[in-house]
């Protein structure tokens, strides 16, 4: 009797969430296309990201941070895992909504911190229009908005009544499913939806919370003074960070997602 | 006055529009009362359901929403959703709506969405140096393994062996959701892994398996991923065939067990089938990760005495195989918990089979030409045991791994040859080998060591039995006598230690030393046995060897690696130090000694994101098994008697290649162009005599020389919106050989122009996959005495939907041979099946008739240096057969 009760207590205590927003949230994989050169369009820049959403919180990022965040979160329950994992290369911001607070925090990891930007969400002035499609197996529904400098076009599904989208879009009646701006420079889009029952949305543990113009004036104090900003004086000297010859090879970025401020 | 009416009126018309928008209020509870915050509160058009207005709950459940005029005559529904309530809908009047009387309450659902996959629109796109192909985009419902989609990826190129090729070049790795569970034996996961399974097939372009050398050795090969979906792990999938028919009883079977999951990988496979299918090579090595140069070179010519086969080129197994073939191998990963790798393979062959058909062999020489003629039945048996086991313990900064392998096989082949006499063959060939290689590499700051070490011992006992051949007194001062046997007993020890020392100069250049040492100690017997019915014959001396070898092999190489973003070269210099040395039953030793220095050259730039171009120069030596140089003679097959009165056998190689590749991902459209050249000299040359019909075959000291061109351009292009790719190839070969007969060399030039064609399309869901190849062969001496020929091949495949369970396959093959002087002899193969989908069971039910011929012999020629062969093969008669195959998934 006493080893049900145990278990059973076991049982309840594992089911009880312990911290993060509210269950029954809905994962979704998203494949994100940017052409970051605009003299360039052949130049695809391409990564996989993920939305957790529920009713009342989101968070969005890269795919492989979510995985490399699994794998962490697995070696912290496994310790005799010794082995090195590689930081995934791509997009380390992290976008977290709060429709409860209308607040959206920009979560960014700066030299080994995460700072936080806390800003009011900003809603977009949808155009509903009437036409549908089916995509998958998921009928969507037409709008049209303007955000930061471009006109996007999505398809949003009202079977699935969360406000979020991919990125920074969001506040259709349903998920947004796909977003394309009118030039064909951006695009998201769905390739996979499940309902996860188990995922919570947490927002990162964060050092401290900042303005964005905080944060450039820091980007823009370690270009400049490199040693000072990272509090270590070299020699005496100035520690100069060099542009190599390689990085002529990267691909410039004169076509950014965010044209305008709003 | 005027002014002041004006907002009056304005105000009027805005209090007019304010009264008839209409707004609605209301709350949204669940069944405990709690307020619901953030349900999709919409007013949707009816019947169409279009979205006009919506809006949010608040944090107390309330919405209010305003429904503009224009809908004054249009009926509305109300509707609210929330994540995890059941759906709420009202139709409204306009007419009739009230401001805030909605009271709302929502039932918790228990309904999970169900998982939603939706195919990525774009075919293949490339994410730094991986290219990804999106395997729904190029799948269909008639497909069944990932074999079936990989031929058909624009860029990739499978070979009829299975050899996957990149940019020309084959592939160095394969991987199963970033694991390599087959060692190189690829073909297991092509024909057996499920195409439904497999998300993505990723190549890893310029792959280095092992990670301690990332930033020390670049590869200008590259790797294949296969990304498996979720759906396909954790449990175990695979597919069980039961094929019965006639001729009685046809049988074809199959049990394919797979498990994949993030800590361990199992396939498990076991066939038996008597239809012709040669199934056991999916087990062919397709590239080897520990492979020795010693030990492979030592095994590969260790199988001295053959019996000729009649080959059929271009030709599938099953079209002429008749045979009874059992193959089961079993394969398995596992991921320890400090993420190093234990993985194994057993493989095991019992194939029993026969080939019947006349060789006809023509040897050109300045003044006369030989013509050999047999009519041949062949019946091979074979028993082949083969398995590895591996622990690798692969980190950034340690790398180790130990590699055990065993290779059992013999081998029984009768060849009865009925015409122009009756002669019969039997050939033993034992293969017994175990192996073991250590591999040990370590960094320390910019230093990289690394230290191999290997040892192995091969036994190849064989004989060759010639019954009722006409050797006249070659042999035996008698005449003729009834039977005539080769044994030869050979066994071989191997030791290889390598050490290597690599330097980082700078982020991009290494510098690396290489030294190696290899010893071989090698005991060959042979002896030569007559005999008539009821006695023995003596048999003359010079046909026995009894000999021991030593052979120590000193390696030496320096080399540089510079490794820029764009470009990577390579540069080595090998220095080659060998020392053979041989008693002989009379302890008569013999010393041999060679040095020679190589260079290694590679390079390969990426121009921009389409072209590339890469380059390969090697300078390079190899000196053959020591047993190939007999001082007495070895009856090599029936007709060959040959030996060599030099201890060594050598041979020296310059290969270069150049490879110019394009790729527009926009277009999903690739360009390969590769030209190759090799030249090289090996001594002895040979001097072909012929006496009675044995060719004997005597040392004359010298060099043979040979050459071999080739260009190869390849034009690749897929298109979405038809599902079609379209492949061209043009291929020119010309290998150019020096001949010898009476002591006067005659240089000898084949050439092979090939034009081929592949279509793979979808039209109204009807499936076409052809190919078209034509070759033209042109042969000449020096002497301008020239012979030519011609093939066209087509294969054609038309799978054409019933109705969503019911699809009808044909395949043809329409194959002609032109020789000079000869009519056209023209092949049409074709094979037809009903195939019937059950899939509430995931049961595919197959009817086929295969083996429809209009001959009944199928006619392949080829043509090497000055010698033509034509092979006349039969084919297998008709069957019928009925199979059913079961799909776990």
């Amino acid at each position: 009797m006493k080893i049900l009760l145990i278990f059973n207590i076991c049982i309840f205590l594992y089911v009880i969430p312990t911290k993060g927003y509210s269950q029954n949230a809905i994962v979704v994989k998203y494949d994100f296309y940017h052409v970051r050169d605009s003299l360039q369009p052949q130049k695809i820049y391409y990564e996989e990201m993920m939305l957790v959403a529920n009713a009342t919180n989101s968070l969005y990022k890269s795919y492989a941070l979510f995985a490399f965040d699994s794998v962490m979160k697995r070696k912290q329950l496994n310790k005799n895992e010794t082995n090195v994992v590689n930081i995934p290369k791509g997009t380390t911001e992290q976008i977290f909504t709060n429709f409860s607070n209308n607040e959206i925090i920009y979560i960014k990891p700066w030299l080994g911190d995460t700072f936080g930007i806390r800003l009011p969400l900003k809603e977009i002035e949808w155009q509903l229009i009437d036409s549908s499609k089916k995509i998958g197996n998921l009928i969507c529904y037409k709008a049209i908005g303007m955000f930061k400098g471009r006109k996007y076009t999505c398809w949003y599904c009202p079977e699935i009544p969360v406000k979020s989208g991919p990125w920074k879009l969001m506040g259709l009646p349903g998920l947004i499913v796909n977003a394309t701006d009118e030039k064909g420079h951006v695009s998201f889009r769905l390739t996979s939806l499940w309902q996860n029952n188990t995922e919570k949305i947490y927002i990162p543990n964060i050092t401290s919370y900042i303005t964005e113009t905080k944060f450039e004036e820091m980007k823009e104090a370690l270009l400049a003074n490199p040693g000072a900003a990272l509090g270590t004086d070299v020699g005496g000297g100035k520690l100069n960070f060099q542009k190599s010859g390689n990085s002529k090879a990267k691909t410039k970025v004169n076509n950014p997602l965010e044209l305008t401020e709003f | 006055m005027k002014i002041f009416c004006l907002p009056f009126i304005i105000s009027l018309f805005c209090f007019k529009n304010s009264n008839c928008q209409k707004t609605i209020e209301g709350s949204v509870k669940d069944s405990l009362k709690k307020n619901i915050v953030n349900a999709a509160v919409t007013i949707k058009l009816y019947p169409s359901k279009s979205i006009i207005a919506y809006t949010y709950t608040n944090e107390y459940g309330l919405f209010k929403i305003k429904i503009s005029e224009k809908y004054a005559n249009s009926n509305l529904i109300l509707s609210v959703n929330s994540l995890n309530f059941e759906p709420f809908e009202e139709v409204l009047e306009y007419n009739k709506i009230k401001a805030s009387d909605y009271y709302i309450i929502l039932k918790a659902s228990n309904n999970r969405l169900s998982e939603v996959i939706v195919q990525s629109k774009v075919p293949v796109y490339a994410n730094k140096d991986t290219l990804n192909y999106n395997v729904d985009k190029f799948s269909n419902k008639y497909d069944r393994t990932i074999g079936d989609i990989l031929k058909k990826l624009p860029g990739i190129e499978v070979t009829p062996d299975g050899t996957i090729k990149y940019e020309g070049k084959p592939i160095n790795k394969f991987y199963i959701d970033g694991k390599d569970l087959l060692s190189g034996r690829y073909n297991i996961a092509t024909s057996n892994v499920p195409s439904d399974a497999v998300e993505k097939v990723q190549v890893l372009e310029k792959h280095q398996p092992i990670k301690i050398l990332d930033s020390f050795a670049t590869s200008n090969r590259a790797a294949i991923n296969l990304v498996l979906k979720e759906k396909a792990k954790k449990k175990r999938i695979g597919k069980a065939k039961i094929g019965l028919g006639y001729p009685l009883v046809s049988t074809d079977m199959e049990s394919v067990p797979l498990f994949f999951s993030n800590s361990h990988q199992t396939i498990g496979t076991i066939k038996y089938n008597n239809i012709g299918k040669n199934y056991a090579n999916e087990f062919n090595q397709l590239y080897t990760d520990n492979s020795n140069i010693l030990i492979s070179t030592y095994s590969a010519y260790g199988e001295i005495v053959n019996i000729n086969k009649p080959q059929a080129q271009g030709l599938d197994f099953d079209k002429f195989y008749i045979n009874k073939q059992l193959s089961t191998s079993i394969n398995q990963i596992r991921i320890t918990k400090k993420n190093n790798e234990l993985k194994y393979f057993i493989d095991y062959v019992d194939d029993i089979n026969k080939i019947k058909g006349n060789t006809t062999t023509k040897m050109y020489f300045i003044n006369d030409t030989f013509n050999i003629s047999e009519e041949n039945n062949l019946r091979d048996s074979k028993k082949i045991l083969n398995g590895n086991i591996q622990y690798q313990v692969n980190k950034q900064k340690l790398n180790f791994s130990n590699n055990f392998n065993f290779r059992l096989k013999q081998l029984n082949s009768n060849s009865y040859i009925t015409s122009p006499r009756e002669i019969d063959l039997f050939l033993t060939f034992k293969h017994f080998e175990v192996s073991n290689i250590a591999n040990f590499l370590f960094r320390k700051g910019k230093q990289l060591f690394t230290s191999n070490f290997l040892f192995g011992i091969t036994s190849q006992p064989q004989s060759l039995l010639v019954k009722n051949f006409l050797y006249d007194t070659i042999f035996t001062s008698k005449s003729n006598p009834a039977s005539v046997t080769q044994d030869i007993f050979l066994k071989s020890f191997f030791v290889d230690i390598n050490s290597s020392w690599t330097i980082k100069l700078t982020n991009s250049i290494n510098l690396f030393n290489n030294l190696n040492f290899g010893h071989v100690k090698s005991s060959f017997q042979s002896g030569i046995y007559a005999k008539s019915q009821d006695s023995s014959f003596v048999v003359k001396q010079g046909f026995s060897n009894n000999f021991t070898f030593n052979t120590l092999i000193l390696n030496k190489k320096t080399g540089i690696n510079i490794n820029f973003k764009k470009t990577d070269f390579s540069l080595s210099f090998p220095i080659n130090l060998t020392n053979i040395h041989s008693n002989n039953e009379k302890k008569i030793s013999v010393n041999y000694n060679n040095s020679f220095i190589g260079l290694v050259a590679t390079m390969s730039h990426k121009l921009n994101n389409k072209w590339k171009f890469s380059t390969y120069y090697g300078k390079s030596f190899i000196v053959m098994p020591s047993f190939l140089a007999t001082n007495n003679y070895i009856l090599y097959n029936h007709r060959v008697l040959q030996n060599h009165n030099s201890l060594t056998r050598f041979a020296q190689n310059i290969n270069t290649e150049f490879f110019l590749n394009y790729r527009n991902l926009s277009k999903n459209l690739f360009l390969n162009l590769s030209l190759r050249y090799s030249e090289g000299n090996n001594n002895p040359i040979n001097n072909n005599r012929f006496i009675n019909t044995i060719n004997i075959i005597t040392y004359i000291p010298g060099l043979i020389n040979r050459s071999t061109k080739s260009i190869i351009v390849t034009s690749n292009r897929y298109i979405p919106k038809i599902k079609s790719s379209i492949t061209f190839q043009t291929t020119y070969l010309q290998n150019i050989s020096d001949n010898y007969n009476n002591y006067t060399t005659t240089k000898f030039y084949n050439h092979q122009y090939q034009i081929g064609l592949k279509l793979n399309s979808t039209i109204h869901k009807i499936i076409f996959e052809n190919e078209l190849k034509y070759n033209y062969y042109k042969n000449r001496s020096q002497n301008n005495n020239s012979t030519s020929f011609k093939t066209i091949e087509f294969f054609n495949t038309i799978k054409v939907p019933v109705n969503s369970n019911l699809f009808i396959t044909t395949n043809s093959i329409y194959n002609a041979l032109k020789q000079q002087n000869s009519p056209f002899v023209k092949v049409l193969f074709t094979d037809f099946f009903v195939t019937y989908s059950i899939y509430k069971w995931k049961t595919d039910l197959e009817f086929g008739v295969q083996n429809a011929f209009n001959q009944k012999y199928f006619t392949a020629a080829t043509f090497f240096g000055n010698t033509k062969t034509v092979n006349e093969i039969e084919l297998r008669p008709l069957q019928a057969l009925i199979k059913a195959t079961f799909f776990f998934r």
